[in-house]
């Protein structure tokens, strides 16, 4: 059975660009009836605008809210500008790590945001932005790490903005109040992350250290009862755009167990590295590395690659590209299809699910 | 697109975009375009867009333009007195190479003003060389104003 997607539903567009993210996501109806659209990182400028052209013929949308470059590694950022100088993808804001790096693309991002006199926020954790149902929080990265950019002791990954996109059944705030009220049954719990995306641009173990700290399992039992007001993990989720394209560094198995995704999602394109240890070479992939591909195998959760890595390892097929469309209607279950498109094409997006 | 035509001078701007792996690299290259000379500045119209490609010790020194035991590989090496660079400047320039950096790979020349404590870089001057450039004050003092203009950006 096929469900027509809403104007109030959340969809997450992650787009086959190779190596590297472009993710559009389709926010529902705002407080001003407005349908807006949220760009975080793009690989491929022109594949997101072909993209965004088929779109407004299936969903119109009014405009872009937000282009948010994750960390400005190369793979992230490399089609921003194009965005920021094209009046259609001109953003109301321009979300940034605070990560400065000096590749040209990144200098010319900069300089077109000045330009343009678009707005530029540095985003951290704990930020939270809010359209319709829609609550989008930052999980990363977090004060700690962000203090610590200028020592150069934190690598450029683990600057990474992660973001959790929580679609509620009702106003994002008044739904936080109520949820847990009297209420300590651990169904509830697992519950919580039904409507929840995580989005985990290239974030490594420095971050999920920080982000596992500042978002604890806090859970309420009668010796706690004066002490603590919510059962709440609020790391929960259905959906997981897995971190860093499944590096051998992205995916810490304790996260992914508080995590528990229903799904997990590799933006990617495989790539084999050789390293060399006391005489002995050990050549392996990379992008998703294998101690990931378990970790994922661990965790229970359905994947989807976009470049069919991980079906053909795991399930012995054939390597079926294509990119991958998450809809979550407010405080529902997501369902998850995956197109078909190679890197070069523009698949259409889809009207129901 | 940007692009550089074949009456270029062969310089290229080169950017350690990530390290992925012990023995692999990802980086940033732009090609200098035509009619461009005067790099003393960074000038961001002076390149072409960059592309990105994978690098391994065994291959990477292609990328900068250098040969196995080419003397240039001692002077850019960090610490070339020391024992390690001796015996091993490939290997060492190879561990030494961290995200962030820039360098400009070519045929440059660089001139020190008398007066002031800027430097004036050339291309289609000189011999090739390998110079890193984002240490130098008037080029790092010219990316954090750059991310400053952003950051102050409003509609």
């Amino acid at each position: 059975m096929t469900t027509t997607i809403q104007q109030t539903d959340l969809v997450v567009h992650i787009l086959n660009v190779g190596f590297g993210d472009a993710i559009l996501v389709e926010l529902p109806t705002d407080l001003q009836g407005r349908n807006m659209i949220g760009i975080v990182d793009c690989n491929n400028g022109s594949k997101m605008v072909d993209y965004l052209t088929k779109l407004k013929g299936v969903r119109d949308f009014d405009g872009v809210a937000f282009i948010c470059a994750t960390h400005p590694h190369l793979d992230h950022v490399r089609g921003i500008e194009k965005l920021l100088k094209s009046d259609q993808t001109r953003p109301e804001e321009f979300w940034d790590s605070g990560f400065r790096h000096k590749t040209k693309t990144y200098l010319d991002i900069l300089s077109t945001i000045h330009d343009r006199g678009i707005k530029m926020r540095r985003i951290s954790s704990g930020m939270e932005a809010y359209f319709g149902t829609l609550r989008i929080t930052a999980l990363g990265p977090s004060v700690a790490l962000r203090n610590r950019y200028a020592t150069y002791g934190i690598d450029m990954n683990n600057a990474s903005i992660v973001l959790r996109l929580e679609n509620c059944k009702e106003d994002a705030v008044l739904v936080e109040s109520v949820r847990y009220r009297d209420r300590d049954d651990p169904e509830v719990l697992r519950q919580a992350g039904d409507s929840v995306v995580i989005l985990g641009a290239d974030a490594e173990f420095d971050s999920w250290s920080q982000v596992t700290q500042e978002y604890p399992h806090v859970e309420r039992t009668s010796k706690h009862d004066p002490l603590v007001k919510k059962a709440v993990n609020l790391l929960n989720c259905s959906v997981l755009k897995v971190s860093h394209h499944g590096s051998m560094h992205s995916a810490p198995l304790d996260v992914y167990e508080r995590m528990s995704p229903t799904w997990a999602i590799l933006s990617s394109k495989q790539a084999t590295s050789s390293v060399t240890h006391h005489g002995t070479t050990l050549t392996r992939p990379l992008y998703p590395h294998p101690v990931t591909i378990e970790t994922l195998r661990e965790s229970g959760s359905k994947v989807l690659s976009t470049d069919g890595y991980y079906e053909s390892v795991v399930g012995g097929g054939p390597e079926l590209t294509g990119s991958v469309v998450v809809v979550v209607p407010p405080g529902g279950k997501p369902s998850v299809i995956k197109l078909s498109d190679d890197t070069a094409a523009v698949p259409d997006p889809p009207a129901e699910v | 697109m940007k692009e550089p035509t074949g009456e270029c001078v062969r310089v290229r701007r080169i950017t350690i975009d990530e390290r992925l792996d012990e023995g692999l690299l990802k980086i940033a290259v732009a090609d200098l375009l035509p009619g461009h000379a005067d790099l003393s500045n960074d000038p961001l119209d002076a390149w072409s867009d960059e592309r990105l490609e994978l690098i391994n010790r065994e291959d990477y020194m292609c990328s900068f333009g250098l040969s196995k035991g080419d003397p240039l590989l001692g002077v850019l090496v960090d610490e070339p007195a020391s024992e390690s660079a001796e015996r091993d400047p490939e290997g060492t320039f190879w561990r030494s190479l961290e995200e962030g950096q820039v360098y400009l790979v070519g045929e440059i020349a660089v001139e020190e003003a008398e007066s002031t404590s800027s430097i004036g870089i050339f291309a289609g001057r000189g011999e090739h060389t390998v110079l890193r450039i984002d240490r130098i004050e008037d080029i790092k003092k010219k990316h954090e104003e750059l991310y400053s203009k952003a950051l102050l950006s409003r509609s």
